[in-house]
């Protein structure tokens, strides 16, 4: 059909993971199962990092800070 | 005068306390994934505080104060990982297997798979790829942070991740993703 138009290979960069994200609906097998690796990567490591950034602060950190902030001057 | 100035000082702390407060659950997210274990996780960030604190001067008010405390705790990080090193080779997993499940685990990769993979990293892959792919830092504020050229932080981030791909490549998990996407 219209093959012209249609981009062989759409380039999307994951903004978030800054992992470029290959996509090309005929590409070999084998690039394709990379790329989902890829993206499992990208998810996986947002994952163990977003789970600790939402957590609460633990105490010792706020007793630390005060700790420091009243010994100092 | 002096009354003054020791105002300005008070106001001053006080807001630097309120910022790295800000900054502690991006420090320990980044210690976290760096050390893949999340009681030496906050040891890190806790050394990282009290270094900060003690060099505040050296602090450049008006800059990103998270940038200056990751380039810290990474300091704090290698400096205890080539005596580690000197002492016991971390064994694959131990340190993996001390941090709590994320719920959101189910048919993804498998987790414990994953965290030793990036344990297996060279650290300035490892680091790189965390900084880029999840603490969301562009790559010229990665380089700053590690001190390198921006060149070499994007072939550190490339070549992490191909490394943790060929790692993971072998694992069930990963095998059923093949399938799935071949």
């Amino acid at each position: 059909m219209n093959e012209v138009d249609k981009p062989k290979m759409t380039k999307k960069a994951d903004k978030e993971s800054g992992i470029r994200v290959v996509e090309n609906r005929s590409v070999p097998k084998a690039q394709a199962q990379q790329s989902e690796i890829q993206v499992q990567i990208g998810r996986q490591l947002r994952t163990v990092y977003d789970d600790v950034l939402n957590q609460p602060i633990p105490d010792r950190f706020m007793e630390l800070l005060q700790k420091l902030d009243t010994s100092k001057k | 005068m002096t009354e003054e100035l020791q105002k300005q000082d008070v106001a001053d702390t006080s807001s630097i306390k309120a910022d790295m407060i800000a900054a502690i659950p991006s420090l320990r997210a980044f210690a976290v994934s760096l050390s893949g274990n999340a009681d030496r996780a906050d040891d890190l960030v806790q050394e990282t505080l009290v270094k900060a604190w003690s060099h505040l001067s050296s602090f450049q008010a008006g800059t990103n104060l998270s940038a200056w405390l990751f380039t810290i705790l990474r300091n704090v990080y290698y400096s205890e990982y080539r005596k580690r090193r000197r002492e016991v080779a971390d064994s694959d997993g131990a340190f993996a297997a001390q941090l709590a499940q994320p719920a959101s685990q189910n048919d993804h990769m498998d987790f414990l798979d994953f965290t030793a993979a990036m344990q297996k990293l060279p650290p300035d892959q490892r680091e790189a790829i965390i900084l880029v792919g999840a603490s969301g830092l562009s790559y010229e504020e990665a380089a700053a942070v590690c001190s390198c050229a921006v060149g070499t932080m994007k072939s550190r981030v490339n070549r992490g991740r191909n490394r943790l791909a060929e790692l993971l490549a072998s694992s069930p998990a990963a095998q059923k993703i093949i399938a799935k996407a071949g």
